[in-house]
Protein backbone atom coordinates (compact mmCIF):
# COMPACT_ATOMS: atom_id res chain seq x y z
CA UNK A 1 0.00 0.00 0.00
CA UNK A 2 1.72 3.35 1.31
CA UNK A 3 4.41 1.27 2.86
CA UNK A 4 7.15 3.84 1.36
CA UNK A 5 5.43 7.32 2.91
CA UNK A 6 8.48 9.21 4.11
CA UNK A 7 6.47 13.16 4.90
CA UNK A 8 3.20 14.18 4.93
CA UNK A 9 2.73 17.69 4.02
CA UNK A 10 -0.49 19.83 5.03
CA UNK A 11 -0.42 22.92 2.25
CA UNK A 12 -2.66 25.51 2.82
CA UNK A 13 -1.84 27.07 -0.68
CA UNK A 14 -2.49 25.97 -3.63
CA UNK A 15 1.24 27.52 -4.21
CA UNK A 16 2.52 25.45 -1.74
CA UNK A 17 1.50 22.23 -2.71
CA UNK A 18 2.30 22.73 -6.29
CA UNK A 19 5.48 23.66 -5.34
CA UNK A 20 5.65 20.75 -2.91
CA UNK A 21 4.35 18.14 -5.98
CA UNK A 22 7.11 20.05 -8.07
CA UNK A 23 10.02 19.68 -5.47
CA UNK A 24 9.18 15.61 -4.85
CA UNK A 25 7.85 14.51 -8.63
CA UNK A 26 7.85 11.65 -9.39
CA UNK A 27 7.41 10.55 -5.58
CA UNK A 28 4.27 12.78 -4.39
CA UNK A 29 0.70 12.36 -4.79
CA UNK A 30 -2.24 14.11 -3.44
CA UNK A 31 -4.45 13.03 -1.23
CA UNK A 32 -8.06 14.35 -0.28
CA UNK A 33 -10.75 12.23 0.99
CA UNK A 34 -8.92 9.34 0.63
CA UNK A 35 -11.46 6.76 0.04
CA UNK A 36 -9.46 5.76 -3.24
CA UNK A 37 -5.43 6.22 -2.87
CA UNK A 38 -5.76 4.38 0.92
CA UNK A 39 -6.50 1.27 -1.49
CA UNK A 40 -4.52 1.60 -4.35
CA UNK A 41 -0.87 0.20 -3.91
CA UNK A 42 1.43 2.28 -5.36
CA UNK A 43 4.76 1.45 -3.71
CA UNK A 44 6.70 4.62 -5.21
CA UNK A 45 4.91 7.20 -3.38
CA UNK A 46 6.82 8.50 -0.75
CA UNK A 47 5.53 11.66 0.00
CA UNK A 48 1.99 12.67 0.41
CA UNK A 49 0.18 15.78 0.03
CA UNK A 50 -2.83 16.45 2.09
CA UNK A 51 -4.61 18.84 0.51
CA UNK A 52 -7.25 19.21 3.41
CA UNK A 53 -6.76 22.94 4.57
CA UNK A 54 -6.36 24.11 0.90
CA UNK A 55 -9.61 26.68 -0.24
CA UNK A 56 -10.73 24.32 -2.62
CA UNK A 57 -14.28 23.22 -1.13
CA UNK A 58 -16.88 25.26 -2.94
CA UNK A 59 -20.01 25.70 -5.49
CA UNK A 60 -20.25 29.01 -7.05
CA UNK A 61 -21.67 31.22 -9.99
CA UNK A 62 -19.11 33.70 -11.58
CA UNK A 63 -19.16 35.55 -14.68
CA UNK A 64 -21.97 33.45 -14.79
CA UNK A 65 -20.13 30.34 -15.06
CA UNK A 66 -20.46 27.27 -12.37
CA UNK A 67 -16.92 26.64 -10.33
CA UNK A 68 -16.86 23.68 -8.20
CA UNK A 69 -13.65 23.26 -5.89
CA UNK A 70 -11.90 20.23 -7.06
CA UNK A 71 -12.12 19.45 -2.97
CA UNK A 72 -15.60 19.72 -2.57
CA UNK A 73 -16.98 16.19 -0.94
CA UNK A 74 -20.17 14.29 -2.61
CA UNK A 75 -21.93 15.52 0.33
CA UNK A 76 -21.50 18.99 0.07
CA UNK A 77 -22.34 18.58 -3.79
CA UNK A 78 -26.05 16.89 -2.82
CA UNK A 79 -26.49 19.47 -0.45
CA UNK A 80 -25.62 22.60 -2.77
CA UNK A 81 -28.69 24.63 -3.36
CA UNK A 82 -27.09 25.87 -6.11
CA UNK A 83 -25.98 22.89 -8.09
CA UNK A 84 -29.50 21.09 -7.29
CA UNK A 85 -30.86 23.83 -9.78
CA UNK A 86 -27.96 23.59 -12.03
CA UNK A 87 -28.73 21.53 -15.54
CA UNK A 88 -32.09 20.63 -13.54
CA UNK A 89 -29.98 19.46 -10.40
CA UNK A 90 -27.87 16.37 -12.11
CA UNK A 91 -24.58 16.78 -11.09
CA UNK A 92 -25.94 16.74 -7.34
CA UNK A 93 -28.48 14.08 -7.84
CA UNK A 94 -25.31 11.89 -8.81
CA UNK A 95 -23.63 13.03 -6.20
CA UNK A 96 -26.08 11.82 -3.89
CA UNK A 97 -26.38 8.67 -5.34
CA UNK A 98 -22.56 7.85 -4.57
CA UNK A 99 -22.35 4.94 -2.50
CA UNK A 100 -23.04 5.46 1.28
CA UNK A 101 -23.14 9.10 3.33
CA UNK A 102 -19.59 7.69 5.28
CA UNK A 103 -18.04 7.81 1.58
CA UNK A 104 -20.24 10.84 0.65
CA UNK A 105 -18.67 12.61 3.57
CA UNK A 106 -14.90 12.01 2.62
CA UNK A 107 -14.62 11.61 -0.81
CA UNK A 108 -14.26 14.53 -3.41
CA UNK A 109 -15.06 15.25 -6.89
CA UNK A 110 -11.59 16.19 -7.90
CA UNK A 111 -10.32 12.51 -6.65
CA UNK A 112 -13.36 11.14 -8.87
CA UNK A 113 -11.68 12.41 -11.78
CA UNK A 114 -7.99 12.55 -11.11
CA UNK A 115 -8.27 8.69 -10.58
CA UNK A 116 -10.62 8.18 -13.03
CA UNK A 117 -11.90 4.61 -12.85
CA UNK A 118 -14.28 3.76 -15.40
CA UNK A 119 -17.37 3.33 -12.90
CA UNK A 120 -16.98 6.86 -11.03
CA UNK A 121 -19.84 8.95 -11.43
CA UNK A 122 -19.37 12.03 -11.96
CA UNK A 123 -16.94 12.18 -14.60
CA UNK A 124 -20.45 11.05 -17.61
CA UNK A 125 -22.34 13.91 -15.68
CA UNK A 126 -19.13 16.65 -15.65
CA UNK A 127 -18.82 14.98 -19.76
CA UNK A 128 -22.41 15.74 -20.32
CA UNK A 129 -22.55 19.47 -19.28
CA UNK A 130 -19.32 20.02 -21.02
CA UNK A 131 -17.32 20.62 -17.81
CA UNK A 132 -13.41 21.59 -17.61
CA UNK A 133 -10.96 21.22 -14.79
CA UNK A 134 -8.71 23.74 -14.13
CA UNK A 135 -5.26 22.49 -13.83
CA UNK A 136 -2.35 24.24 -11.94
CA UNK A 137 1.12 22.99 -13.12
CA UNK A 138 3.92 25.31 -11.80
CA UNK A 139 3.09 29.23 -12.43
CA UNK A 140 1.01 27.53 -15.17
CA UNK A 141 -2.46 27.41 -15.07
CA UNK A 142 -4.67 25.72 -17.82
CA UNK A 143 -8.02 24.03 -17.89
CA UNK A 144 -8.89 20.31 -20.07
CA UNK A 145 -12.08 19.26 -20.18
CA UNK A 146 -13.04 16.36 -18.45
CA UNK A 147 -13.58 14.32 -21.30
CA UNK A 148 -9.84 13.96 -21.85
CA UNK A 149 -8.86 14.21 -18.07
CA UNK A 150 -10.60 11.18 -17.77
CA UNK A 151 -8.73 8.95 -20.30
CA UNK A 152 -6.30 7.54 -17.77
CA UNK A 153 -5.20 8.17 -14.45
CA UNK A 154 -4.64 12.01 -13.87
CA UNK A 155 -0.46 11.40 -13.68
CA UNK A 156 -0.72 9.91 -17.02
CA UNK A 157 -2.44 13.06 -18.58
CA UNK A 158 -1.37 15.86 -17.35
CA UNK A 159 2.06 14.62 -15.34
CA UNK A 160 2.76 14.02 -11.51
CA UNK A 161 2.92 17.77 -11.07
CA UNK A 162 -0.06 19.09 -11.53
CA UNK A 163 -2.90 19.68 -9.00
CA UNK A 164 -6.24 19.65 -10.04
CA UNK A 165 -8.23 22.86 -8.33
CA UNK A 166 -11.44 23.44 -9.71
CA UNK A 167 -14.41 22.61 -12.27
CA UNK A 168 -16.10 24.63 -14.68
CA UNK A 169 -19.26 24.50 -16.23
CA UNK A 170 -19.92 26.90 -18.98
CA UNK A 171 -23.11 29.30 -18.58
CA UNK A 172 -25.48 27.66 -21.03
CA UNK A 173 -25.55 24.33 -19.16
CA UNK A 174 -27.10 25.83 -16.62
CA UNK A 175 -30.42 25.70 -18.15
CA UNK A 176 -30.19 22.53 -19.94
CA UNK A 177 -31.55 19.57 -19.07
CA UNK A 178 -29.65 16.15 -18.11
CA UNK A 179 -30.83 12.62 -16.84
CA UNK A 180 -28.84 9.67 -15.16
CA UNK A 181 -29.56 6.20 -15.62
CA UNK A 182 -27.66 4.25 -13.44
CA UNK A 183 -27.74 0.47 -12.83
CA UNK A 184 -25.89 -1.60 -10.16
CA UNK A 185 -25.97 -4.45 -8.44
CA UNK A 186 -27.57 -2.39 -5.67
CA UNK A 187 -28.12 1.06 -4.96
CA UNK A 188 -25.31 1.91 -2.28
CA UNK A 189 -23.02 -0.31 -4.92
CA UNK A 190 -19.78 1.63 -5.85
CA UNK A 191 -19.02 -0.15 -8.87
CA UNK A 192 -22.60 0.70 -11.62
CA UNK A 193 -22.55 -1.59 -14.58
CA UNK A 194 -24.09 1.36 -16.61
CA UNK A 195 -23.84 4.94 -16.40
CA UNK A 196 -26.25 6.35 -18.83
CA UNK A 197 -26.26 10.46 -18.83
CA UNK A 198 -28.24 12.38 -21.72
CA UNK A 199 -28.49 16.32 -21.37
CA UNK A 200 -29.96 18.48 -23.80
CA UNK A 201 -31.45 22.11 -24.44
CA UNK A 202 -34.88 21.96 -26.04
CA UNK A 203 -35.51 24.56 -28.62
CA UNK A 204 -38.47 25.11 -29.85
CA UNK A 205 -39.01 21.19 -29.78
CA UNK A 206 -35.80 20.48 -31.20
CA UNK A 207 -33.02 18.30 -29.48
CA UNK A 208 -30.32 20.93 -29.22
CA UNK A 209 -26.59 20.28 -27.72
CA UNK A 210 -27.40 16.64 -26.92
CA UNK A 211 -24.61 15.09 -25.16
CA UNK A 212 -24.60 11.03 -24.46
CA UNK A 213 -22.48 10.16 -22.21
CA UNK A 214 -21.79 6.67 -20.75
CA UNK A 215 -19.79 5.52 -18.07
CA UNK A 216 -18.54 1.71 -16.49
CA UNK A 217 -18.46 0.12 -19.66
CA UNK A 218 -15.31 0.51 -21.63
CA UNK A 219 -12.07 1.85 -19.89
CA UNK A 220 -13.21 5.17 -19.67
CA UNK A 221 -16.19 7.38 -19.39
CA UNK A 222 -16.70 8.04 -22.88
CA UNK A 223 -19.21 10.46 -24.91
CA UNK A 224 -21.33 8.85 -28.14
CA UNK A 225 -21.33 11.59 -30.84
CA UNK A 226 -22.90 8.94 -33.37
CA UNK A 227 -26.08 8.97 -31.00
CA UNK A 228 -25.64 12.80 -30.53
CA UNK A 229 -25.89 13.35 -34.26
CA UNK A 230 -28.73 11.09 -34.37
CA UNK A 231 -30.86 13.48 -32.12
CA UNK A 232 -29.04 17.21 -33.23
CA UNK A 233 -31.82 19.57 -34.67
CA UNK A 234 -34.58 17.11 -34.93
CA UNK A 235 -38.05 17.27 -33.06
CA UNK A 236 -38.26 14.56 -30.14
CA UNK A 237 -40.02 11.17 -30.90
CA UNK A 238 -39.73 7.97 -28.88
CA UNK A 239 -38.34 6.39 -32.61
CA UNK A 240 -35.79 8.92 -32.41
CA UNK A 241 -34.74 8.00 -28.77
CA UNK A 242 -34.65 3.97 -29.83
CA UNK A 243 -32.02 5.07 -33.05
CA UNK A 244 -30.16 7.32 -30.35
CA UNK A 245 -30.09 4.05 -28.40
CA UNK A 246 -29.50 1.47 -31.60
CA UNK A 247 -26.48 4.04 -32.34
CA UNK A 248 -24.76 3.38 -28.70
CA UNK A 249 -25.61 -0.38 -29.31
CA UNK A 250 -24.04 0.13 -32.86
CA UNK A 251 -21.13 1.48 -31.53
CA UNK A 252 -19.42 0.19 -28.20
CA UNK A 253 -17.59 -2.68 -27.38
CA UNK A 254 -17.80 -2.90 -23.39
CA UNK A 255 -15.13 -3.74 -21.79
CA UNK A 256 -15.00 -6.60 -18.11
CA UNK A 257 -17.52 -7.21 -15.72
CA UNK A 258 -20.57 -8.93 -17.18
CA UNK A 259 -20.62 -10.08 -20.93
CA UNK A 260 -20.22 -7.71 -23.64
CA UNK A 261 -23.74 -8.77 -24.77
CA UNK A 262 -25.71 -7.75 -21.80
CA UNK A 263 -24.04 -4.90 -21.08
CA UNK A 264 -24.68 -3.64 -24.66
CA UNK A 265 -27.67 -4.21 -24.48
CA UNK A 266 -28.53 -2.79 -20.80
CA UNK A 267 -26.35 0.16 -22.27
CA UNK A 268 -28.68 0.77 -25.24
CA UNK A 269 -31.94 0.12 -23.07
CA UNK A 270 -31.01 2.74 -20.52
CA UNK A 271 -29.73 5.38 -23.27
CA UNK A 272 -33.33 5.52 -24.36
CA UNK A 273 -34.58 6.09 -20.84
CA UNK A 274 -32.49 8.61 -20.08
CA UNK A 275 -33.15 10.84 -23.54
CA UNK A 276 -37.02 10.23 -22.88
CA UNK A 277 -36.87 11.33 -19.39
CA UNK A 278 -34.38 14.12 -20.43
CA UNK A 279 -37.19 15.00 -22.99
CA UNK A 280 -39.62 15.28 -20.32
CA UNK A 281 -37.97 16.90 -17.61
CA UNK A 282 -37.61 19.58 -20.31
CA UNK A 283 -41.13 19.72 -21.48
CA UNK A 284 -42.17 20.13 -17.79
CA UNK A 285 -39.73 23.05 -17.04
CA UNK A 286 -40.85 25.37 -20.09
CA UNK B 1 4.17 18.75 18.84
CA UNK B 2 2.71 20.19 16.02
CA UNK B 3 3.73 19.12 12.50
CA UNK B 4 7.44 20.75 12.08
CA UNK B 5 8.27 23.44 10.04
CA UNK B 6 11.84 23.01 10.71
CA UNK B 7 14.18 23.15 7.90
CA UNK B 8 11.89 24.27 5.35
CA UNK B 9 12.00 27.40 3.42
CA UNK B 10 8.00 27.21 3.42
CA UNK B 11 5.74 27.20 6.79
CA UNK B 12 3.67 23.96 5.34
CA UNK B 13 2.89 22.11 8.10
CA UNK B 14 4.78 18.10 7.74
CA UNK B 15 4.78 14.90 9.63
CA UNK B 16 8.20 12.89 9.14
CA UNK B 17 8.67 9.18 9.08
CA UNK B 18 11.55 8.53 10.77
CA UNK B 19 12.80 4.73 11.24
CA UNK B 20 9.34 3.92 9.94
CA UNK B 21 7.41 5.46 12.37
CA UNK B 22 5.33 9.37 13.07
CA UNK B 23 3.80 11.03 15.71
CA UNK B 24 0.34 12.14 15.01
CA UNK B 25 -1.67 14.60 17.03
CA UNK B 26 -5.43 13.77 17.18
CA UNK B 27 -8.38 14.53 19.46
CA UNK B 28 -10.36 11.61 20.58
CA UNK B 29 -13.46 12.59 22.54
CA UNK B 30 -12.20 15.51 23.51
CA UNK B 31 -8.99 14.03 25.04
CA UNK B 32 -5.89 14.93 23.02
CA UNK B 33 -3.86 11.68 21.76
CA UNK B 34 -0.23 11.77 20.62
CA UNK B 35 -0.23 8.26 18.52
CA UNK B 36 3.16 6.71 17.50
CA UNK B 37 2.10 5.20 14.04
CA UNK B 38 2.85 3.41 10.86
CA UNK B 39 2.85 5.99 7.60
CA UNK B 40 0.16 3.44 6.38
CA UNK B 41 -1.89 2.72 9.53
CA UNK B 42 -5.45 3.33 8.40
CA UNK B 43 -7.40 4.95 11.28
CA UNK B 44 -9.59 1.97 12.15
CA UNK B 45 -6.32 0.25 13.44
CA UNK B 46 -4.71 3.06 14.83
CA UNK B 47 -8.23 3.70 17.23
CA UNK B 48 -8.45 0.13 17.87
CA UNK B 49 -4.96 -0.39 18.86
CA UNK B 50 -5.42 2.54 21.19
CA UNK B 51 -8.29 1.13 23.24
CA UNK B 52 -11.11 2.61 21.12
CA UNK B 53 -12.52 -0.89 19.98
CA UNK B 54 -15.68 0.49 19.60
CA UNK B 55 -15.27 1.06 16.10
CA UNK B 56 -15.64 -2.76 14.71
CA UNK B 57 -13.50 -3.84 11.64
CA UNK B 58 -16.02 -5.48 8.84
CA UNK B 59 -15.31 -5.38 5.46
CA UNK B 60 -12.09 -3.05 5.31
CA UNK B 61 -13.55 -1.79 1.88
CA UNK B 62 -15.85 1.16 3.16
CA UNK B 63 -19.17 -1.15 2.41
CA UNK B 64 -20.37 -2.26 5.74
CA UNK B 65 -19.89 0.80 7.72
CA UNK B 66 -19.33 -0.96 11.30
CA UNK B 67 -16.25 1.12 10.96
CA UNK B 68 -17.69 4.29 11.17
CA UNK B 69 -16.72 7.60 13.66
CA UNK B 70 -16.82 11.16 13.63
CA UNK B 71 -14.20 13.16 12.12
CA UNK B 72 -14.64 16.91 12.80
CA UNK B 73 -18.48 16.05 13.42
CA UNK B 74 -19.24 13.72 10.06
CA UNK B 75 -19.70 10.11 9.87
CA UNK B 76 -16.39 8.70 8.05
CA UNK B 77 -15.63 4.97 7.23
CA UNK B 78 -12.44 4.77 9.41
CA UNK B 79 -11.21 1.85 7.42
CA UNK B 80 -10.16 3.87 4.19
CA UNK B 81 -8.68 6.74 5.90
CA UNK B 82 -5.05 7.15 6.90
CA UNK B 83 -4.45 7.89 10.52
CA UNK B 84 -2.66 10.83 10.02
CA UNK B 85 -5.18 12.14 7.88
CA UNK B 86 -6.76 12.71 11.37
CA UNK B 87 -3.73 15.02 12.59
CA UNK B 88 -4.97 18.02 13.89
CA UNK B 89 -9.12 16.55 13.94
CA UNK B 90 -11.45 15.70 16.43
CA UNK B 91 -12.77 12.36 16.29
CA UNK B 92 -15.75 11.08 18.42
CA UNK B 93 -16.29 7.37 18.68
CA UNK B 94 -19.15 5.19 20.42
CA UNK B 95 -16.22 5.21 24.13
CA UNK B 96 -17.57 9.04 23.92
CA UNK B 97 -20.97 9.11 23.90
CA UNK B 98 -22.33 7.26 27.29
CA UNK B 99 -21.59 5.26 30.18
CA UNK B 100 -23.20 2.21 31.32
CA UNK B 101 -24.99 3.78 33.79
CA UNK B 102 -25.58 7.06 32.23
CA UNK B 103 -26.28 6.34 28.60
CA UNK B 104 -26.37 8.78 25.78
CA UNK B 105 -30.00 9.32 24.51
CA UNK B 106 -29.39 7.34 21.66
CA UNK B 107 -27.89 4.45 23.36
CA UNK B 108 -31.25 4.28 25.46
CA UNK B 109 -33.66 4.36 22.55
CA UNK B 110 -31.72 2.14 20.43
CA UNK B 111 -31.84 -0.17 23.79
CA UNK B 112 -35.84 0.61 24.32
CA UNK B 113 -37.00 -0.53 21.15
CA UNK B 114 -35.09 -3.40 20.82
CA UNK B 115 -32.58 -2.01 18.06
CA UNK B 116 -29.96 -4.55 19.31
CA UNK B 117 -29.31 -7.58 18.77
CA UNK B 118 -25.43 -9.00 18.23
CA UNK B 119 -24.09 -5.27 18.37
CA UNK B 120 -21.92 -5.21 15.98
CA UNK B 121 -23.14 -2.68 13.50
CA UNK B 122 -24.38 -0.74 16.62
CA UNK B 123 -21.52 2.14 17.36
CA UNK B 124 -21.52 2.98 13.27
CA UNK B 125 -25.34 3.29 13.22
CA UNK B 126 -25.77 5.36 16.82
CA UNK B 127 -22.72 7.26 15.32
CA UNK B 128 -24.20 8.08 11.98
CA UNK B 129 -27.97 8.43 14.18
CA UNK B 130 -25.60 10.97 16.65
CA UNK B 131 -24.23 12.79 13.48
CA UNK B 132 -27.59 13.34 12.04
CA UNK B 133 -29.43 14.39 15.43
CA UNK B 134 -26.31 17.26 16.07
CA UNK B 135 -27.38 18.95 12.71
CA UNK B 136 -31.01 18.10 12.28
CA UNK B 137 -33.09 17.51 15.62
CA UNK B 138 -36.22 16.48 13.99
CA UNK B 139 -35.45 14.67 11.18
CA UNK B 140 -38.18 12.98 8.45
CA UNK B 141 -38.03 9.17 7.97
CA UNK B 142 -36.67 9.45 4.94
CA UNK B 143 -33.58 11.50 6.99
CA UNK B 144 -32.96 9.12 9.15
CA UNK B 145 -32.93 6.03 6.90
CA UNK B 146 -30.48 8.11 4.65
CA UNK B 147 -28.42 8.78 7.32
CA UNK B 148 -28.25 5.39 8.62
CA UNK B 149 -27.58 4.45 4.94
CA UNK B 150 -23.92 3.46 5.18
CA UNK B 151 -24.06 0.82 7.55
CA UNK B 152 -25.00 -2.72 7.21
CA UNK B 153 -26.91 -4.76 9.70
CA UNK B 154 -27.23 -8.69 9.63
CA UNK B 155 -29.44 -9.33 12.62
CA UNK B 156 -32.40 -6.75 13.20
CA UNK B 157 -33.21 -5.98 9.80
CA UNK B 158 -33.80 -1.81 9.82
CA UNK B 159 -37.07 -1.16 11.26
CA UNK B 160 -36.41 -0.80 14.92
CA UNK B 161 -32.66 0.83 14.47
CA UNK B 162 -35.18 3.71 12.36
CA UNK B 163 -37.55 3.63 15.15
CA UNK B 164 -34.43 4.20 17.66
CA UNK B 165 -33.46 7.64 16.44
CA UNK B 166 -36.93 8.34 15.61
CA UNK B 167 -37.54 7.88 19.75
CA UNK B 168 -33.97 9.77 20.81
CA UNK B 169 -34.97 12.63 18.71
CA UNK B 170 -38.88 13.20 19.99
CA UNK B 171 -37.24 12.69 24.20
CA UNK B 172 -34.63 15.50 22.90
CA UNK B 173 -37.68 18.09 22.06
Amino acid sequence: MLKNIEVFYFPETVKDAVRLLNRHAPHAAVIAGGTLITKSPNLSTRVLVDIRGIDMDYVKVQAGRLRIGARTSFQSLADSKLLQKWAGGALSRAAAAVTTHLIRNAGTIGGDVARALPYNDMPPVLMALDAEAVIVDGKKTRTLPVEEMVRGHMWRIVGRRALLTEFRLPSETRKRACAIARFARSASDWEAMVHAVASMEKSRGICRNARIVLGAVTRHAQRFPQAEAVLEGKPYSESLAAEAAQAVFDGLTPVSRASAEYRREVASVLVRRAIREVWNENETQQ
Amino acid sequence: MKPSNKGRKSAVAAIKVQDGWMTVETTVNGARQSWKIRPDDFLLDALRREGFKGAKKGCETGDCGSCAVLLDGKAVASCLLLAAQSQDREITTIEGLGTPSEPHPLQEAFVDTGGIQCGFCIPGMILSAKALLDRTPSPTEAEIRRALDGVLCRCTGYVKQVQAVKLAAERKK
